[in-house]
């Protein structure tokens, strides 16, 4: 087909809908029990099987023919509501589902049940259920959705137990995390063991993996969309639970009955607070005087109001800080030369970082079929360190300082307009536009040493500069049935970067299709060029904090993607749904330090510090899902490859990425048995992480005057990432016991991570290893040989954990 | 900073890891590597051009051996042209050991490098690839201005705090190493009798001393990052990214408080501030980070640099400028003065 016909197909199909005898039936589809919009609700009409789905504000418009229409909406897990009427002009008709009484156990699946994967257009996305992954097994009973999502296919996960995810050989830095569409920077707490995402807020969870909407952009690899609850609007709710890390307390409800309403939880680990009367015991018993601890919490807090069925205003807001912190006092108090001395030392350091997200969001409905969303923004990260040392001379009243601060951040003000449009049966449109300043602090730091006597004080403060950024956006997504077997999502994205002298324009195209083969089996392509505007230097294995956000240079510019994926998608029996997806992605401009370099407490003059180059990355991606039913979950399946080739690394020869891994496999399965009793399991295989491993070794030279330092010999790693080490799997279980008491719900989780104890590796090395020899010479006594061996650390073995958790 | 790195950070991760890892033997399935040629120099402008030559060696061999190459065939270019074919310079005679015998040290009799030339150094080991690499002697950068100053820190310790001044070449990257070097004598008699040349001054010499450096451009020097991987500057190594094209303080603390003069002791610190080649600074840096971050699971191995080509090792260049802060006189005449060991 070509362009033209393709644009001439499209503009008849608008031209019809302007002057055909259609009416917009429209309105929004709620949560009966506590007025919540639902995301992604399927609404029909059965006669003519015209249909769409809720938006992220759970708004619906559907253009329909005059005359008598059977109108169904449905949700996974909900009663199917149905509605009958003759209509003759637009209409709005909101709809309140209510909870199956059968729950998920018996629910009769249709395929309009749900927005189906092989029928909608979007490829590489998936929408994950908040009411399953709470279910699954976790490490230490803290459910986590980064890592529910690492289990999907196209999703490698980073070091064991962390939320660092890698997505289709793209790099950390490659995922936008978004809470309520707004970037969150640092998604880690615990550095990396936990994701800053407290699963009692979390709505909804959608991971893109590719064919990216034109209104998602900004990084290559993937976006995870997760939307926080409005809160009820019925009644006071409330949800409490303790587990071995953190506890949580969620409390929602309305403020005006159905029309305002407010949803706050919060979380913190304790930790610290255990810990205090042990370090007040150590604090007698050794005689001294110091406290340390370390602590994260996070806070979600978000109230709407309804002015009319029209107008919504919603603010919400994010503030989540994790601290490690230590500080001791020692005194002294003697006599020099006759002369009493009496000297106070103090020292404190502390190290902390944390995200703030706040965002006011306007909803408007023009008419039934425009809707719009305004939402102002302001994202903060940011990270310091402080270590002090204080000396108090207590006769003479004077005291010294030794100080060393580092802080860095990055602070984004954003505004937005979303529009959804509905012109036509089949056909919406989304466009929208969005300007961000972005400020970059990328790193400060003081050293400042004051004697106290006068003399003059080394204060220096390096990198203590801004950078300033704007960033402009516009786009536009056209869904449209083409044919009524195939449906095409087209889109293009436009952004308009600039920092300081350098200016970045991207067009992004973005398309994917989808052909229904039968009713039952489709084909999908995609293709997605995605453009990023900031790099991270990361030099770690795990998140941590001192990672640092950068914008583009005119040297080291935007880091770009191109991808293309085709898939299929099968209805099976037995309500299952497979999907086969096979990628290939470009990437360009990537960055990484270069060998020898790391983090130094700066970060000025990082541009000498980081080499340029590029990966690519390829695989094949198998799911197949069962959403409905006592039993469900998910087995996937992918078979990868990702290579990075940097001129200037590994002497400009391709290396495999650090989490290249040619196979993973996950099963997730949950199983109701009864209202009382639930249980999740979780299998994982992957191929083992590449490593960089010595193989050889040579004496090493430090250049000194007179003689060598018995430095050990230096290793030779011949390669980067050239090892790889044993492979990686567990399985997990856990079981959920529900009572229903007087007041609400309480449940007991009993999980264990890594059932069978596999010892999986962390990170690998040389070691010598020694062997007692019987001495032939000396009958009794033993010499010792040595050897070198290869050995693996394991971090986790069998970890059981329980959790207590109160709803009502 | 240390003390909470152990108290919080690291009992954090401990924790996190459920006092849990455990090690396990595991079968190696890579490839085995031949051998390289290692080749070390340093050219300055005040030492003859000498060459050090080793080999590489598998990880397996546990009871590596390293034996001197008498047999290496080293040679030497100056812009372009044959030089001299360096001479192999055995141990000597009773040499104990102290890691010099696994290189083998090749020397240009008086050969000394000159500024502005490009040397090529070729060598060759019987049985392994032929390896080369290239240097040029840097600028040197004077120190313009040293000053000084009393320091008491913790526990009454005074200390003289030292400012070493010069100016950063403008419109080049340049790259520097700090080295203090010592010479003190003490006295070996009874100090609270008067002083007698019975008795002699024992003189010690070390390259670099216990001096402090509180310098941010070298920081973090002895220091440790949030990690506890420490000493990520043992070489006292620093560029001018910091302070392009200007003036600069060098700030250090050093010991002169501990000595009695009267018994003619003395302590001479000798501060050189070099101008290196970038590949040296280089070869520093990654080994002060392979050594500091080999085996830490937290940081990406470091890969030593090299610019040997077909081998391994560095061949640097490094050019000095200094000053010398004098705490008693040395020598004296009628002192009998004794040397310790590592004194040549």
């Amino acid at each position: 087909m070509s362009i033209r016909t393709l644009i001439s197909i499209l503009l008849l199909n608008i031209s019809v809908s302007i002057h055909s005898q259609m009416v917009t039936v429209s309105g929004y589809i709620n949560d009966a029990a506590s007025g919540e919009r639902m995301i992604g609700a399927t609404v029909y009409e059965k006669n003519s099987l015209a249909g769409t789905v809720s938006n992220n504000y759970g708004f619906y418009s559907l253009r329909l023919k005059r005359g008598q229409v059977d109108l169904v909406a449905s949700f996974l897990g909900y009663e199917p509501v149905q509605v009958s009427f003759t209509v003759t002009r637009d209409t709005v008709i909101h709809f309140d589902l209510e909870l199956s009484a059968k729950q998920l156990d018996e629910v009769t699946v249709t395929a309009s049940m749900r927005q189906s994967k092989v029928e909608s257009a979007q490829m590489s996305m998936i929408d994950i259920p908040v009411s399953k992954f709470i279910k699954l097994p976790v490490l230490l009973g803290e459910s986590d959705v980064l890592k529910v999502i690492q289990l999907l296919p196209g999703v490698q996960s980073g070091t064991e137990g962390t939320t660092g995810i890698y997505v289709r050989g793209g790099g950390p830095d490659q995922n936008l995390f978004l809470i309520d569409g707004v970037p969150v920077y640092n998604a880690s707490h615990l550095f990396g063991f936990m994701s800053v995402f407290n699963p009692d807020a979390v709505k909804s969870v959608q991971l893109y993996t590719g064919g990216f909407p034109a209104r998602y952009g900004e990084r290559l690899s993937s976006v995870i969309d997760i939307r926080m609850k409005e809160g009820n609007e019925k009644e006071l709710k409330g949800n409490f639970s303790i587990g071995l890390i953190s506890s949580k307390l969620s409390l929602e409800g309305p403020v005006i009955k159905d029309r305002t309403s407010f949803i706050i939880s919060a979380r913190r680990t304790y930790a610290d607070i255990l810990a205090r009367p042990l370090i007040i015991w150590q604090n007698h018993v050794e005689d001294m005087n110091s406290a340390g601890g370390y602590y994260f919490y996070d806070l979600n807090a978000k109230i709407n109001h309804k002015f009319s069925d029209r107008s919504r205003l919603f603010l919400s807001t994010y503030a989540g800080r994790d601290r490690a912190y230590f500080r001791e006092k020692d005194s002294y108090e003697y006599y020099s030369d006759e002369e009493p001395v009496n000297y106070e030392y103090i020292d404190r350091f502390s190290l902390g970082w944390g995200n703030v997200i706040t965002a006011l969001r306007w909803n408007y409905l023009f008419n039934s079929k425009l809707f719009s969303n305004t939402t102002l923004t302001y994202s903060r990260y940011n990270f310091d360190i402080t270590s002090e040392s204080i000396r108090k001379d207590l006769i003479s009243n004077t005291s010294s300082t030794d100080l060393f601060r580092y802080f860095s951040g990055i602070r984004d003000v954003a505004a937005k307009v979303d529009f959804d449009y509905y012109p036509a049966p089949g056909h919406s449109v989304k466009f929208g536009a969005a300007y961000t300043h972005h400020v970059f602090r990328p790193g400060v730091t003081r050293f400042k040493y004051d004697q106290g006597t006068g003399a003059a004080a080394i204060d220096t403060t390096f990198g203590d500069a801004k950078i300033f950024a704007n960033e402009f956006i516009a786009y536009g997504e056209d869904n449209f049935d083409l044919t009524p077997r195939l449906k095409i999502n087209a889109g293009l994205r436009l952004a308009l970067f600039n920092v300081e002298d350098t200016s970045y324009l991207s067009l992004q195209p973005r398309i994917s299709m989808r052909f229904m083969v039968t009713d039952n089996f489709s084909l999908k392509a995609s293709f997605s060029r995605m453009a990023q505007f900031v790099h991270l230097l990361t030099t770690s294995a795990i998140s941590l904090p001192t990672d640092l956000w950068l914008p583009v240079t005119q040297r080291f510019g935007p880091p770009l993607s191109n991808q293309v994926a085709i898939g299929s998608g099968f209805r099976l029996p037995w309500n299952l749904e497979m999907t086969v997806e096979a990628f290939y992605k470009t990437m360009e401009n990537l960055i990484e330090y270069k060998e020898g370099a790391s983090f130094s407490g700066t970060g000025s003059g990082w541009e000498s510090k980081v080499e340029q180059g590029r990966g690519w990355s390829y695989g094949a991606e198998f799911l197949i899902e069962k959403t409905v039913g006592k039993t469900t979950g998910w087995v996937g399946y992918t078979i990868s490859r990702s290579d990075r080739q940097f001129a200037n690394l590994n002497f400009g020869r391709v290396f495999p990425a650090k989490y290249d891994r040619r196979h993973d496999v996950s099963i997730a399965i949950t199983h109701k048995f009864s209202d009382r009793i639930d249980l999740g399991a979780v299998w994982v295989y992957g191929t083992g992480n590449a490593a960089t491993l010595g193989i050889m070794k040579y004496p090493a030279d430090n250049f000194m005057y007179n003689y060598v330092y018995s430095y050990n010999d230096i290793t030779e790693y011949v390669s980067r990432n050239n090892y790889r080490t044993p492979s990686y799997h567990r399985f997990d279980i856990g079981v959920n016991l529900h009572k229903q008491k007087k007041n609400g719900i309480r449940t007991w989780n009993f999980s264990v991570y890594n059932l069978y104890n596999r010892r999986n590796p962390f990170f690998i090395f040389w070691d010598s290893q020694y062997e007692m020899i019987p001495d032939p010479a000396n009958p009794g006594s033993y010499t010792f040989e040595s050897s070198t061996v290869l050995k693996k650390v394991s971090l986790f073995p069998v970890i059981p954990s329980v959790s207590y958790s109160f709803k009502f | 900073m240390k003390r909470a790195v152990e108290y919080i950070i690291t009992p954090v991760i401990i924790a996190i890891f459920f006092l849990a890892s455990c090690e396990e033997i595991i079968e190696f399935k890579g490839e085995k590597l031949e051998p390289k040629i290692v080749m070390y120099s340093l050219f300055d402008p005040d030492s003859l051009i000498a060459v050090s030559i080793g080999r590489s060696y598998s990880v397996f061999e546990e009871d590596h051996n390293p034996e001197q190459i008498p047999d290496a065939a080293v040679r030497l270019y100056r812009d372009g042209e044959f030089l001299s074919e360096l001479e192999y310079l055995p141990l000597p005679p009773g040499y104990i050991y102290s890691g010099m015998e696994n290189l083998s040290r090749y020397v240009a009799p008086g050969i000394r490098p000159e500024p502005g030339s490009l040397y090529r150094i070729e060598a060759g080991v019987p049985g392994l690839k032929s390896v080369w690499a290239e240097v040029q002697l840097p600028e040197p950068v004077p120190v313009t201005d040293i000053d000084t100053f009393v320091i008491t820190g913790y526990y009454q310790v005074r200390r003289i705090g030292t400012r070493v001044r010069f100016n950063d070449p403008a419109g080049e990257d340049n790259f520097y190493r700090l080295n203090v070097s010592m010479i003190e004598g003490s006295y070996t008699g009874p100090l609270n009798e008067p002083w007698s040349d019975e008795y002699t001054v024992w003189v010690n010499r070390e390259d670099f001393t216990g001096a402090v450096i509180d310098d941010p451009l070298l920081k973090p020097a002895g220091d440790e990052d949030i990690f506890g991987l420490s000493d990520q500057n043992h070489f006292h190594i620093f560029s001018d990214e910091l302070i392009p094209g200007k003036e600069y303080d060098l700030n250090l603390r050093v010991f002169a408080w501990e000595k009695d003069y009267s018994y003619y002791e003395f302590i001479h610190y000798r501060i050189e501030l070099q101008s290196i080649s970038r590949d040296l600074f280089l070869y520093l840096r990654s080994m002060s980070l392979h050594f500091s971050s080999g085996e830490s699971p937290f940081v990406e191995p470091v890969i030593v640099y090299s610019n040997v080509v077909n081998g391994l090792g560095i061949v640097g260049a490094r050019i000095c400028s200094s000053a010398t802060l004098k705490f008693g006189e040395y020598p004296v005449d009628g002192v009998p003065y004794e040397y310790s060991s590592m004194w040549y």
